[in-house]
């Protein structure tokens, strides 16, 4: 055995080891300039930037560094989930057109935006809707291909017989899947259908809908996140659909293993995926021929952090660039030499408190009486219940208290600041008395004589629905000794399993519309084909009073009609008080000072990658 | 001695079925939904995801025996499955995973091995003066704090404080020269690799990001192996041999170093060989608090996702680190002590 000498061979390593880290620590002496200025972002926000001028010695300055809790699901647009996703096709991906926050739409892939004025959209004689889209010619996909309109075709193909453009196969076909089309008509009509629908002549591509259907072109418009025009050829050749009616049923139901595209992209956006290592780290480099010339910085990384301390103190160091915070962790950042705060930006996610009408199973439930030992399961399918319960919840405190005021009170189901989102549309607010009335009216007095026992829900770890049950639960209390709320926690997956199995009474879940058309709210929120109405058991009164007004809002292009009937729609959630809307979420960002070009999004940690520089 | 090794080898792929039945069992006890909640990432992901769907395509519905099976046939494929928390392959994210985490686990070792022997011998030959009490002052705090406390203040004065070692496993530009085409992954460990490559920058890189993690692991288990060393160490020079090597003429540092050293290894190599499990589980903790990317954080990942597959594959493969790793220890006993290489 060889012999160890002591302590000289011990030494030998540990100064081998010291000296070797610390050439390997980074030195510069850095002076500060403290500069503190205040800017408005727009008329509905305050944003406070703590501005400080560092030397400038800039870390990785071809390189924006965005630290990140959220990991990414998959590299295929059309099969992404999460908006933290969506992040990096809508960088590498363009769409036909393309919008801003304030939601106006522009050309993009299409030379323009089909209007009735300039006669790219225009009424069929059958009533239907042609709308063409002239394909810009000369744009490159990252591999150097030329964008031609086989490419958009296929894409939109592709994204309707996986079923993830439900809202484009309802507007071409008029059913809401191809599924549905094909249980309806047999395969080869319902693909006939689907091919029929999308035509290339010329140099345009043009989409045939069977009737008016408003919302399309704000769906399609979401510069490249889900709508992104994909490089036809190129996702054949590595064994994607191939875009033909014998090999559709093989493609029509993807897991991420079975994608032969989960791991690449390939698009025409200013940024191209070079490597992705999942749960580490995403690297998009800059696309050189990218069409609307060049992006500032060279490359972009998307590093993956466990907890949002670690991204802190990468920031701190200016080993990442952009951090998305809550309000109390900005609070550890703000003021700080060399970074800048953006607070206060309003998001598009609205929070809700939904009311199970039909609770399923019996796990929550107790004896499934009214009484101190249960409830009934149609508990919330009583009108009084409800109204009750959103007038016994105090929105102001929650938002002041528990939000650190990093949140909105909504209106109703269109978010704050999109169109016909109404301050006039008739809320509830928090009342005790107004409360007691409609409780001692509910299951005709029989609740304020007897109580009830409800088991309600939070996520573990998620102190703000925690504080939320708290609050209903004091408040509920405090009218009737006989109203118990018993809190639980739940594992995340049980609590999203809970919701899909209709068995939580109450939950808080949201809308994060991916369009500012009402419709996308709307339709989630209250039609019987959107989620909330099937998972919380109100499908019969979505049928009888929602259904043909959201239809008859998605098929009309009349702006004033859009908006009235937007504003009865929300008037009937109110009215039937279908959830207590909890909050709308305001968001947070920290930066390096260095960073410059951030524009504001509806999504605080959604980053438009293509202005973004580093430098003073 | 070879019949008892081979008995091991051969009993570790039944500890392994046994090991997957008993967790894949625990699946009975959610609900599909509950199993592909995983996919539901945050409160708007229900607008993409049809949770129905996705238990359909998975065959969460289908029987346990089936499900069973259905894995099952996959491990002979040597596939284990898909992890839908990372999204990969789990043979994939384990290839990536197992090679972080046992280099910190070398490395640790090495750290510990080194100042075990160094202190335990330095404390006994000290026995009782000021050198083996600041040693025991020493161990005592060492063992008291718990190695994420360690780990938070290492993060604090060397990171923070300081800007020396960034948490991670590779800095920037180490991570795009491990990516690049003329970098070969021999190993997946990034010191072993960057010498093979030649590429000193990396390994500096990959050393810079480690040390702290390493300190953390170690700290507790070199207190408690400290002082076992220093016990068996004082034993074993009260014991006859060493008094009859010191008859014979023997200088005491011969006698320390050559006999009473080696003997006194045995309990401490048992103790390392307990301590695999320990610093496995330390990864979990160690690994979250500096961003390392190995088997820890992936573990917790998977378990926060109830992301069956992928715990079924760490855990298998953990238990394999866990009976190598055993099996090493007794191969050692036999080249420190002789006689058990006869028995």
């Amino acid at each position: 055995m060889p012999k160890l000498k002591w302590p000289g061979g011990l030494l030998k390593v540990l100064i081998l080891s010291a000296v070797l880290s610390l050439t390997a620590c980074g030195s510069g002496t850095t002076t500060t300039v403290t500069n503190t200025t205040t800017a408005t972002q727009t008329a509905t926000q305050t944003t406070t930037q703590t501005t400080t001028k560092t030397t400038p010695n800039i870390k990785n300055p071809n390189t924006f560094i965005d630290a990140s809790l959220n990991s990414v699901e998959t590299m295929d647009l059309q099969l992404m989930t999460s908006s933290a996703t969506t992040v990096l096709s809508y960088n590498a991906y363009d769409s036909l057109i393309a919008s801003n926050l304030e939601g106006d739409l522009f050309p993009a892939l299409s030379t323009s935006v089909p209007t009735a004025d300039n006669s790219l959209l225009t009424t069929e004689d059958d009533g239907g809707v042609r709308i063409e889209f002239p394909v810009r010619q000369g744009v490159l996909f990252h591999n150097g291909d030329v964008l031609v309109p086989e490419d958009v075709k296929y894409t939109y193909m592709r994204g309707m017989i996986m079923d993830k453009f439900a809202d484009i196969t309802q507007a071409l076909t008029g059913t809401g899947s191809f599924a549905a089309l094909i249980e309806e008509k047999g395969l080869e009509a319902a693909f006939a259908e689907l091919d029929n629908a999308i035509a290339i002549e010329g140099n345009s591509v043009v989409f045939y809908l069977v009737q008016p259907f408003s919302p399309f072109l704000d769906i399609i418009s979401d510069n490249g996140a889900k709508f992104g025009i994909m490089n036809k050829s190129w996702a054949v050749g590595q064994g994607a659909w191939p875009g033909t009616l014998e090999t559709v049923e093989d493609y029509m139901t993807l897991t991420d293993e079975s994608n032969a595209l989960h791991d690449k992209m390939m698009g025409t956006g200013p940024f191209m995926l070079t490597s992705w290592q999942p749960g580490e780290r995403v690297v998009l480099e800059r696309f050189d021929d990218y069409w609307q010339g060049p992006a500032q910085i060279e490359r972009v990384i998307r590093q993956i952090v466990a907890d949002n301390n670690t991204a802190i103190q990468l920031l701190k160091q200016g080993d990442a660039d952009f951090v998305s915070l809550s309000l109390p962790e900005i609070q550890q950042v703000e003021g700080l030499d060399g970074i800048t705060v953006v607070k206060d930006i309003p998001t598009a996610q609205l929070i809700k408190i939904n009311f199970n009408f039909d609770i399923k199973g019996d796990k929550y439930l107790g004896d499934k009486q009214l009484g101190s030992q249960g409830t009934p399961a149609d508990f919330f399918s009583d009108i009084d219940v409800r109204k009750g319960f959103c007038y016994a919840f105090d929105y102001e405190t929650f938002i002041d208290e528990v939000l650190l005021g990093a949140g909105l009170k909504p209106y109703g189901p269109v978010p704050i600041g999109f169109p016909t989102s109404n301050p006039d549309t008739s809320q509830y607010y928090f009342s005790l008395d107004k409360a007691e009335e409609h409780l001692r009216q509910a299951f005709g007095g029989e609740l304020w004589e007897k109580g009830f026992k409800l088991v309600v829900h939070y996520n573990e770890g998620s102190a703000h629905r925690q504080r939320a049950m708290e609050i209903l639960k004091a408040n509920l209390n405090s009218i009737n000794p006989k109203f118990e709320l018993e809190i639980v926690s739940l594992p995340w997956a049980s609590y999203v399993g809970g919701i899909n199995d209709s068995e939580l009474p109450l939950s808080v879940f949201g809308i994060l519309p991916t369009n500012r058309h009402p419709y996308a709210s709307l339709h989630y929120h209250m039609h019987s084909g959107g989620f909330y109405a099937g998972a919380e058991g109100y499908t019969d009164l979505a049928v009888e009073k929602y259904d043909a007004l959201i239809d008859e809002l998605a098929s009309t292009f009349d702006n004033a009609r859009i908006a009235e009937l937007s504003n009865t729609l929300q008037e009937l959630s109110y009215e039937d008080a279908l959830s207590i809307f909890h909050y709308q979420v305001i968001g947070q960002v920290a930066m390096r000072d260095w960073v410059q070009g951030y524009e504001i999004q509806a999504y605080p940690f959604f980053i438009n990658y293509y202005p973004i520089s580093k430098g003073y | 001695m070879i019949k008892y090794i081979f008995r091991r080898i051969i009993a570790i792929p039944f500890i392994l079925v046994g090991l997957s039945v008993i967790i894949f069992s625990f699946t009975l006890f959610l609900t599909p939904s509950e199993r592909v909640a995983v996919f539901i990432n945050s409160p708007d992901a229900f607008q993409y995801v049809d949770v129905d769907e996705l238990i359909e395509q998975y065959g969460l519905d289908k029987p346990f025996p089936v499900q069973y099976a259905n894995w099952a046939q996959g491990v002979l494929r040597g596939e284990l499955g898909w992890s839908t928390s990372l999204r990969m392959p789990v043979s994939q994210v384990l290839r990536q995973r197992i090679p972080a985490t046992i280099e910190l686990m070398l490395l640790g070792q090495i750290v510990i091995i080194v100042s075990t022997v160094f202190l335990g011998t330095l404390a006994a030959k000290k026995h009782n003066q000021w050198v083996d009490n600041v040693i025991r002052f020493g161990v005592t705090i060492s063992s008291s704090v718990p190695n994420f406390v360690i780990g938070l203040f290492l993060l604090i004065i060397f990171y923070v404080g300081l800007g020396w070692f960034a948490p991670g496993r590779l800095g920037v530009s180490a991570m795009d020269a491990v990516y690049s085409e003329g970098y070969t992954i021999y190993t997946g460990m990034h010191l072993v690799d960057s010498i093979l490559n030649w590429r000193l920058d990396v390994f500096k890189d990959a050393l810079s990001h480690i040390i702290l993690p390493t300190i953390a692991y170690a700290a507790g288990p070199i207190a408690a192996s400290t002082r076992l060393m220093r016990s068996s160490m004082l034993e074993n020079m009260k014991r006859g041999y060493a008094d009859t090597a010191r008859v014979i003429g023997l200088r005491e540092k011969t006698v320390i170093d050559r006999h009473v050293r080696r003997n006194a290894l045995i309990p401490t190599v048992t103790f390392m060989g307990l301590l695999v499990p320990v610093l496995l589980g330390g990864s979990v903790i160690i690994e979250t608090v500096f961003n390392y990317p190995g088997m820890g954080m992936f573990i917790v990942t998977a378990a926060k996702g109830l992301d069956f597959a992928a715990i079924i594959g760490a855990s298998l493969a953990v238990c394999l680190i866990i009976m190598i790793a055993n099996l090493a220890v007794d191969l050692l006993y036999g080249v420190l002590n002789p006689r058990l290489r006869q028995d």
